[in-house]
């Protein structure tokens, strides 16, 4: 894929690279130029140029920004070289400044030397009040969680410069004190210190009440824990202490059922003994030697460098992910466990898979049309593989794999205009615009092959929707269905092609004719790429593919797209097609949308894998009697079809995900809904939180496994 | 019929008609391409058309429109950029500056030192953790959304498991229906992304260059800046222009976290969403809007097709 890649930026669109030559280049950058002067005297005139004022402010204030954070980091870590009492004294800081900042910002502590904030409401309803003033305050406003008091910044800078240069001291001297006894014993201190400092100023409602044995027996408890897996590590007595530290900290917060109405002293404690033993544990390793200096500047490095980007997407993405998985298991409220009612719902539901019609299938053209196919191509490959070699096999049957093919398609197509809904949609979604294309892409890319100079100029025309929003396509697109009385002039090009140019509805012999040219057009084209005739048998195959699909598009037009209307004596009177309402195959023209745009896609990718593709081979094909026809279908098309795998996989997610053009074009309306639009629904508009979640992950469970394959991929390839 | 056969000397006269329609490949090619264009053209034509002649025909009869006095082709164009709240765009075309920008520019300043740290410090775990972020890439946007929108709306609050306390661990800075919960989710998603571009790139440079920066005292941050920084500028360039590209078009996330917000901070994709829902009244507006929010990517697209293709291609991997 990495090779593809190199290709197709060598010479993307056959454009040629250098830049003086480079004319689109050249014209796109004076573009631009003009664009931002006319954005800038334009916002001028309307008075937004301030908004353009915050985006440069922005763009320099992030960039500052990242440059400090991560020059800062770099040089702590670089202090741990010069100087390591002055790196720990530094980060012991900064953790008791982030410590502190999380203390106050929580409102779990009163400010120590700033006026008392007596009243505190929380999200979670618990408030307390000391103050009489106070209490005749809050009961004259209605909505109390909305009322914070306190003493504003100045609580937390305190609270932050206090415990900042707690961690400071600490820090130092667990870095400088090199006997071990004194070093701990200090440590030690300093952790209680801070301990009797927060346990001592702790908010009345968050004092626990828990006692001094409780406390004891988990952090032994812990104590033997962290030995257990310090043994395994060989960091027994630092292990040994976390364990002890972390096991005192449960025991003096979480094992209490209520917190609060402890008193000072248990709050004290409970703060100071793990603090202290935490104290411990900072204080036990000594002087580092050379060679763990150097392990630690590789991985303090590490952490550094990956630490905001990891930390990101843990608060953006996996948390996010994870958290809807989870409500996906909730109610609409996701106050209740309901279970996998969600998923039950959306099953059940007749909007997500409607089979009530099946029998309609019978009555389908379609579906006997692709059963024909099916059965046809079957009996053409086995009658050629039959006589030509006197047994059955599909190696080399030529016109019936596309009879195969081309059945299989329409069959499906048939099931999935019968069988409804959301999930049919997205399937339905996936066979088109996947099949088609990647059809239209390759052979885009193969025609343009022989369109000389005008390769690129035809290929850059194909890919531009790419550049455009799913938003602009739909709206275009919107342009070319839009239908009008049929007493007036149509607007939309399609109509207008139907009313004013065709009128095929209303007599037989223009549809004749048109049949006519099609089958041949099609039996040529497909007969060209299948390169020279074997047989009449594999001619005849392509013949009745070709009438079939002739006939079948001249079906689908005449009845299933309306477009007319049957008069009172029976006659049929031409009329306007409403591509966007009729169901099912208005689905057909929303996905032509994605068609419209996807194909570029497929085609850049393909051909830069066929001109990949060596051209020794190409000449030995060439060299021993193939046409053009027999070197594409068995020489090209197996050295690209890895290619063609990834070009697959991708547009497999693309189509799971559609969500903007089917907003934009009918809002799911006249049984267009997908999964996406679905969600999308669900979430915000019925505000039903679970469902919503329980189709995010339906989507994710499609999608995960196919991109995981295509990263393999190319992981494997890179 | 008999089967036609390719010997050029005994050419009948039936092969020579075969030879001539084996010809309509090429026909087909420009077939196809005016086809693809035709829409797009269709557009463009109309969003010069005014009112009743958008109404009232279809683009292919432009040259018998009747116009009133005073027309100008450009009428539509000086109605959509104008900054007039009810059909002008300028204002939401400023907003999809300022989403799109910070954007491309957060996940590039955050992403290029994770690439390098992945590719070029030699640290324990490095593997399973650059596995474990580039198979964040599988995770559809509908994943993540509404979670992020509730963060966004009230902070972050972890109830300790087993326990009935509440940890409020990012507060509520009230950022929903702000440009920023916009550029932050975009930001999130885009990494994953934007770290296995760069690492690929990043990986790529010789051994021997960074060896040689080590050896003269250069340390990490110092390589970074000065060697590695410069040299995947070509990476950079192409997922800066996906990024934008993806963050000028994205509906999605911006319905997500804008809707019923401030109408000032709203980009261009929901403001064409909205006049599109207005039926009627402002529908001829629509040809010379769409074609407003068509016109940057167009124009990225022609002047940087090189960056714009190699991006879009290795984007095709983004959940």
């Amino acid at each position: 894929m990495n090779d593809t890649l190199d290709q197709v930026a060598g010479s993307p669109l056959g454009v040629t690279d250098e830049p003086a030559r480079n004319w689109g280049s050249r014209i796109g950058g004076f573009t631009m130029v003009v664009l931002l002067v006319g954005l800038v005297v334009a916002s001028q005139r309307t008075g937004q140029l301030d908004r353009l004022g915050w985006i440069a402010v922005t763009i320099v204030a992030v960039l500052v920004g990242c440059a400090a954070l991560f020059i800062g980091l770099n040089s702590l870590v670089s202090q741990a070289a010069f100087s390591w009492p002055r790196y720990r004294a530094l980060t012991g800081g900064i953790a008791g400044v982030l410590f502190g900042a999380l203390l106050r910002g929580n409102w779990s502590v009163t400010p120590l030397i700033g006026p008392t904030d007596n009243m505190l409401i929380r999200p979670d309803g618990n408030t307390v009040f000391d103050d009489a003033d106070l209490l005749a305050l809050l009961a004259s406003i209605s909505d109390p969680e909305l009322v914070r008091l306190g003493t504003g910044i100045v609580g937390h800078v305190e609270w932050a410069v206090a415990l900042g240069v707690l961690g400071l001291v600490g820090g130092w001297l667990s870095g400088v004190v090199s006997a071990r006894v004194p070093r701990l014993a200090s440590c030690a201190a300093v952790g209680v210190a801070a301990g009797w400092l927060i346990g001592s100023h702790l908010q009345f409602r968050n004092r626990p009440d828990g006692s001094v044995t409780t406390i004891l027996i988990w952090a032994l408890v812990g104590a033997a824990l962290g030995a257990l897996v310090g043994k395994l590590t060989r960091h027994v007595a630092a292990r040994t202490l976390l364990g002890a530290a972390v096991g005192a900290l449960v025991a003096a917060w979480l094992v209490p059922d209520v917190l609060g109405d402890g008193s000072t002293t248990s709050a004290t404690i409970a703060c100071a003994v793990p603090l202290g033993l935490l104290g411990l544990r900072l204080g036990w390793p000594g002087e580092r030697t050379p060679s763990e200096l150097a392990d630690f500047d590789r991985r303090a490095r590490a952490v550094v460098f990956l630490g905001p980007a990891l930390g990101f997407l843990l608060v953006n993405l996996v948390i996010p992910a994870i958290r809807t998985i989870y409500t996906s298991l909730l109610d609409r409220e996701s106050e209740e466990f309901v279970g996998l009612d969600n998923y039950r719902e959306l099953w059940n539901d007749t909007d997500s898979i409607d089979a009530s019609n099946w029998r309609n299938l019978f009555g389908s053209q379609l579906f006997w049309i692709g059963l024909v196919l099916l059965i046809g191509g079957l009996l053409i490959g086995i009658t050629i593989s039959w006589i030509r070699d006197k047994e059955v096999s599909f190696e080399k049957t030529g016109g019936s794999v596309g009879a195969l093919f081309c059945g299989g398609f329409v069959f499906l197509t048939a099931v999935f205009a019968t069988i409804r809904g959301t999930f049919i949609n997205n399937l339905w979604w996936v066979l088109t615009v996947v099949t088609m294309s990647t059809i239209l892409g390759l052979a885009i890319a193969v025609l343009s092959e022989r369109a000389g100079r005008f390769e690129s100029a035809a290929k850059a025309i194909v890919f531009m929707p790419m550049a455009i929003s799913m938003v602009g396509a739909s709206i275009i697109w919107r342009f070319q269905y839009q239908a009008r009385n049929i007493s007036k002039n149509q607007t939309g090009v399609l109509n207008g092609l139907w009313i004013e140019l065709g009128e095929l509805s209303q007599s037989g012999l223009p549809r004749l004719i048109v049949l006519g040219i099609l089958a041949l057009a099609l039996a040529v084209t497909l007969r060209r790429i299948a390169g020279r005739i074997q047989s009449r048998l594999s001619f005849a195959g392509f013949m009745t593919t070709a009438i079939a699909l002739g006939w079948l598009f001249i079906e689908l037009l005449r009845r299933s797209l309306g477009g007319f209307e049957t008069g009172a004596s029976g006659e049929i009177i031409a009329d306007t097609v409403l591509f966007r309402e009729n169901a099912p195959f208005n689905n057909i023209f929303l996905m032509v949308i994605l068609i419209w745009i996807q194909t570029g896609f497929a085609m850049v990718i393909l051909s830069a894998a066929i001109k990949a593709v060596p051209g020794e081979l190409i000449e030995a094909a060439r060299i021993d009697g193939a046409d053009e026809g027999q070197t594409f279908f068995r020489v090209t098309l197996p050295q690209i079809m890895p290619t063609v795998g990834v070009v697959v996989t991708t547009l497999i997610v693309t189509v799971t995900k559609v969500f903007d053009i089917v907003k934009v074009s009918t809002g799911g309306n006249f049984g267009t809904n997908v999964l996406a639009n679905d969600f999308f629904t669900e979430s915000f508009q019925f505000l039903n939180r679970g469902v919503g979640s329980a189709i995010a992950v339906l989507i994710l469970i499609t999608v995960a496994p196919v991109l995981m394959f295509n990263v393999w991929q190319m992981q494997k390839e890179a | 019929m008999a089967g036609p056969n390719f010997d050029r000397s005994s050419e009948s006269r039936i092969d020579r008609i075969y030879r001539r329609l084996t010809d309509v490949p090429l026909w087909a090619l420009w077939t196809l391409v005016v086809i693809w264009s035709l829409p797009t053209l269709s557009l463009f034509i109309n969003s010069f058309r005014g009112r009743d002649s958008q109404r009232n025909s279809g683009f292919w009869r432009m040259f018998s429109d009747e116009n009133v006095e005073g027309f100008s082709p450009l009428e539509n164009y000086e109605v959509v950029l104008s900054s007039d709240t009810t059909n002008g765009m300028l204002q939401s075309l400023i907003s999809s500056l300022a989403i799109a920008v910070p954007s491309t520019v957060i996940p590039i300043a955050i992403a290029s030192f994770a690439a390098y740290a992945f590719a070029w410090i030699d640290f324990k775990g490095r593997k399973p953790l650059f596995i474990a972020t580039v198979a964040l890439l599988s995770i559809p946007l509908q994943v993540a959304l509404i979670p992020l929108l509730v963060t966004y709306l009230g902070g972050a609050h972890w109830t300790v498991p087993f326990t009935n306390r509440t940890l409020s661990l990012i507060p509520d800075l009230d950022l929903a229906g702000s440009t920023w919960a916009v550029v932050l989710s975009h930001t999130g998603f885009a990494l994953p992304f934007s770290i296995f571009l760069l690492h690929n790139y990043i990986s790529q440079l010789p051994k021997e260059l960074l060896e040689s920066a080590k050896v003269d005292g250069a340390d990490h941050l110092r390589t970074y800046l000065q060697l590695v920084l410069p040299l995947s500028i070509p990476a950079i360039a192409a997922f800066a222009i996906f990024q934008f590209l993806w963050t000028w078009n994205d509906y999605l996330i911006a319905a997500t976290m804008l809707s019923g917000g401030d109408p000032e901070v709203i980009p261009t994709t929901m403001r064409i969403v909205n006049l599109a829902g207005d039926f009627g009244r402002t529908e001829h507006l629509l040809t010379a809007g769409a074609f407003a929010q068509m016109f940057v990517p167009l124009v990225v697209f022609f002047s940087l097709q090189r960056y714009f293709v190699r991006g879009l291609l290795a984007g095709s991997v983004k959940g």
